[in-house]
């Protein structure tokens, strides 16, 4: 007995030890682990822009209980600075991507943090990131004309999940931007077009909707999918049909000095606002999405608000603050009543946070 | 000239835009003239010192502190100035200079002098290129791995010329005219792919006339500055017209004055926004010295911009003689003065966020220090250490409200710090030498005011002002060879006033040997340089890439 034990006990060892170095030597780049077992799988990141020029982006993370923050998480792992402004932190399974409109995805673990790969060629200005059938679409609004319009504008297409080179890019109409995923449609928000593209991930043919306003990003709300677009202090939520993505209603919403801050949780849209010029502060407005009315049109007040994102798990609303981008900003956490909670120091431009 | 002065400059690449911080002050606190012109922008407020070859001008003044009174806007935290020299001795003498080095580095210049019974002129042309294909470690990338900087080539082509005519025994007119056109790819920053072009282009003249009396000098400057600035397709143009005049009264052997009048028309013609502004200022000082031991000088400044009235500016200088002996002196020296710089025509009228009620921002200073001279047979000792102390309030910061930015005057600043600067010559033998040259500065630039509730960055030091930073150079001259090592430290800088991101120290050692030669009448030099010799990877503000080691080699032809 005793034998069996200690035999099973080497193979089970001997078993670890080949698993290890078949993992080893059969993945080029390190392999992603599973979601929910590395040093980061829980917590709440910031994504820090960084200041135009400086290339200063990075990701902090905040641990809540501790009261503490990591500043720059990318660096902190992987030894080297992001050297980008970040756009958009996206998790899907494994990975993490960093979306850089200084012309790079870098793709590391999402538990981890280390660096598995990156896109670093043939982008111009890419503003998001989609995963879908093992392919990466790039919303890309492509290089400025003369006058800082986005003419060329395209999703770019990456074969293979942790990066590599552009295989092809699908020209879309000017600066598209957030994207959703809908079975084999991708809806992505092209905002200085004043279109919602849809585009046929079998074809790669796109459909162009025309909606009032510039839109900004998707809301899916009791099963039914909504388009935010905003035009001067006029908010627009357009229906969308779920499956021909056709607009069958459109509702405006007036809130003064309107921004395309925005977040959602469960009935309550927030959205943010300025105070009109020579005042620099800034508001958070709540909105019922049934009712459509302002039911807080001050629901937080600060300054130099930057961006806004609601932690789905508990309705915290986190507003984050880039300290007129002369350095490193600040986020704020409020309860569903707007009271504060808590303040952290994060990194350069915050301009939205990812829970897990 | 930042090895030899405590002048830290703050470059965004090799070749491309280099601003100077003195005293921890910023780029705008930093006036520069030429032949007396103005040359800081009146819509940036600042100068590109890249813009500013060594081929323009024979002599360069670098004045640390608080001048304003003597100088006007601008002087805050110091001043440089540059001047053409007219050069009497007859004859004709031709001078070409090639320099070529690293990275497809080729400068040259031509430089025709003339100079017959009262009549001085010269003439240079020069051009100056450079591909600046440099290697360097590309952070952004995964392995960072080592790469040629794609995009930062430069060239600069000028022409410069002074005349010098004496109408008579008393009477002096002069003409100096500088034209220079820099063509620039814009080195990005590491992780950027952008690829910027700017092309600068100036045009200064200036017309001086002098009439020397046996009470004094008059002088009567009229000039023009014109620049124009291209980034990509944004077009933006500035003309400066000046008009001055000067008495500078020799007085007695206790007393002298200068009074003058200075009436600049600045023009902006910006991609967004066209404006104009008149600039008048009077000033006077005085030159006390009631014994030969004791100065004092009192200069007092009034400006105006637009109408309004800036700050009236005064300032007292005194310098006393504490002790002399044989073959040594030392001096105590001081200054308390008032400076100011008025809103640049950008702050002012950007379109859009210029804001038309901006005050110029201002500043107390006082500055106190020794100056010690020795003289022997052999040896001779020259230092200076000054201790100073400083306060800017006003100063304007460019921050979002809501759709743009506008500036405010909302930031206050205080300034101290040491400033040593030493230099020791040692005659070894007839033909031999030994000369040490060096500079310490440390600066404490402190943000003072709450620019906000809860602002965390009171109390924290500036960005990109190192709290030290030294240079030392080391020559040995034997007959026409000269051989020498610099060695410059500048010390770790953050990169905003939260204080919390630095860059790191860095030193660097450069070596250079010369030799003046003479050959069959002909006379010249031949200098080489290696720059950055221990190929130190450095950064000096956050992500902007140094070249690494380079040589250059350089020869002069005098015919």
């Amino acid at each position: 007995m005793k034998h069996v034990v200690k035999t099973l006990m080497y193979l089970l060892a001997a078993g670890f030890f080949l698993a290890a170095c078949s993992e080893d030597s059969s993945m080029p780049a390190p392999s992603p682990n599973e979601p929910g077992t590395g040093p980061f799988a829980e917590g709440i990141f910031v994504v820090n822009e960084g200041q135009f020029g400086q290339n200063n982006g990075e990701i902090s993370l905040i641990d809540l209980e501790e009261g503490t923050v990591r500043l720059a998480l990318f660096e902190e792992v992987n030894n080297r600075p992001f050297a980008g402004l970040i756009q958009s932190m996206v998790d899907h399974d494994a990975l993490t991507y960093l979306v850089a409109n200084t012309g790079k995805v870098e793709i590391v673990n999402r538990d981890d943090f280390e660096s598995v790969g990156a896109v670093e060629a043939d982008l111009d200005l890419p503003r998001s990131l989609t995963v879908a059938g093992g392919n990466l679409y790039i919303s890309d609004w492509g290089p400025f004309d003369a006058n800082f319009g986005s003419p060329d504008s395209y999703i770019a297409v990456v074969e293979g999940l942790t990066g590599g080179a552009v295989a092809r890019k699908i020209p879309v109409p000017s600066r598209p931007g957030k994207m959703l995923l809908r079975g084999n449609q991708l809806l992505i928000a092209a905002e200085a077009a004043g279109r919602i593209v849809v585009l046929d991930l079998a074809t790669e043919e796109i459909r162009e909707v025309e909606v009032e306003g510039a839109p900004r990003d998707f809301i899916t709300h009791n099963g039914g999918l909504m388009v935010f677009a905003r035009s001067g202090s006029t908010i627009f939520l357009h229906e969308l049909n779920s499956s021909i993505f056709q607009v069958i209603a459109s509702h405006r919403i007036e809130l003064e000095n309107a921004t395309s801050i925005f977040d959602v949780h469960e009935n309550t849209l927030y959205v943010g606002a300025n105070e009109p010029f020579p005042a620099t502060g800034s508001l958070v407005a709540a909105i019922n999405l049934n009712s459509r009315q302002v039911t807080n049109p001050s629901f937080y007040t600060g300054e130099n608000l930057y961006g806004l994102s609601v932690n789905p798990a508990n309705g915290e609303v986190w507003v984050t603050d880039a300290a007129g981008f002369q350095g490193n900003g600040q986020v704020f956490r409020l309860d569903a009543q707007g009271t504060l909670l808590d303040t952290f120091d994060v990194g350069a431009g915050p301009n939205g946070l990812v829970f897990r | 000239m930042q090895q030899k002065t405590g002048l830290f400059v703050r470059q965004y690449g090799a070749g491309m835009l280099n601003t100077v911080s003195t005293r921890g002050t910023s780029a705008g606190h930093h006036a520069v003239f030429w032949n007396g012109l103005p040359l800081n922008s009146p819509s940036l407020g600042q100068i590109d010192f890249s813009l500013l070859p060594l081929a323009g001008f024979d002599a360069a003044h670098v004045f640390m502190g608080s001048a304003g009174a003597n100088f006007g806007t601008d002087a805050i935290g110091g001043s440089t100035h540059l001047e053409t020299k007219a050069d009497f001795t007859p004859g004709h003498q031709v001078q070409l200079e090639n320099g070529f080095g690293s990275f497809g580095l080729w400068n040259s210049s031509l430089r025709y002098r003339f100079a017959a019974g009262g009549y001085a002129q010269s003439t240079t042309f020069y051009r100056q290129f450079t591909r600046n294909d440099f290697p360097f470690r590309n952070l952004a990338r995964r392995e960072t791995p080592v790469e040629r900087m794609p995009h930062g080539r430069v060239e600069q082509l000028g022409l410069v010329h002074q005349s010098s005519y004496n109408l008579s025994e008393r009477d002096q007119l002069s003409v100096a005219l500088w034209w220079n056109s820099a063509d620039r790819e814009i080195q990005p920053v590491i992780g950027s792919n952008t690829r910027d072009m700017q092309e600068d282009n100036s045009l200064r003249v200036v017309v001086d006339y002098f009439r020397f009396a046996a009470a004094g000098t008059l002088n009567l400057k009229a000039g023009i500055v014109h620049d124009e600035n291209i980034f990509n397709a944004s077009r933006n143009r500035t003309r400066q017209h000046l008009a001055a005049g000067e008495w500078d009264w020799k007085g007695n052997e206790w007393l002298a004055a200068k009074s003058g009048l200075r009436y600049t028309r600045a023009i902006g013609l910006l991609s967004t926004y066209e404006a104009e502004e008149d600039r008048l200022e009077l000033y006077q000082s005085f030159n006390v010295t009631p014994t030969p031991r004791l100065g004092f000088s009192i200069n007092l400044r009034q400006f105006w911009f637009d109408g309004e009235a800036a700050p009236f500016t005064p300032s007292l200088g005194w310098n006393w003689q504490l002790w002399q002996g044989e073959s040594q002196k030392l001096r105590l020296v001081g200054t308390a003065a008032r400076s100011f710089k008025v809103p640049t025509l950008n702050d002012r009228f950007w379109e859009p966020g210029g804001n038309r009620d901006l005050l110029p921002e201002e500043s107390w200073s006082l500055e106190a220090g020794f100056e010690h001279r020795l003289e022997r047979k052999r040896w001779r000792v020259e230092q200076r250490l000054t201790a100073y102390a400083m306060w800017v309030d006003n100063w304007i910061v460019w921050l979002p409200t809501g759709n743009f930015w506008s500036p405010s005057n909302i930031r206050e600043v205080h300034n101290q710090g040491l400033e040593y600067q030493g230099e020791l010559q040692l005659q070894l033998t007839e033909r031999q030498s030994l000369g040490l040259r060096a500079t310490y500065n440390h600066t404490v630039a402190t943000n003072v005011g709450a620019v906000r509730e809860n602002d965390r960055t009171v109390g924290n030091q500036l960005p990109y002002t190192p709290f030290d930073k030294w240079n030392a150079q080391l020559t040995y001259r034997i007959g026409p060879l000269e051989v020498g090592v610099n060695q410059q430290y500048v010390g770790d800088r953050f990169i905003s006033l939260d204080n919390v991101t630095r860059v790191a120290a860095y030193r660097l050692t450069d070596f250079h040997a010369a030799y003046d030669w003479r050959w069959k009448g002909l006379s010249g030099q031949v200098q080489g340089r290696v720059l950055n010799a221990f190929d130190t990877e450095y950064q000096v503000l956050r992500l902007r890439a140094m070249p690494g080691r380079n040589y250059t080699i350089h020869f002069t032809v005098n015919l």
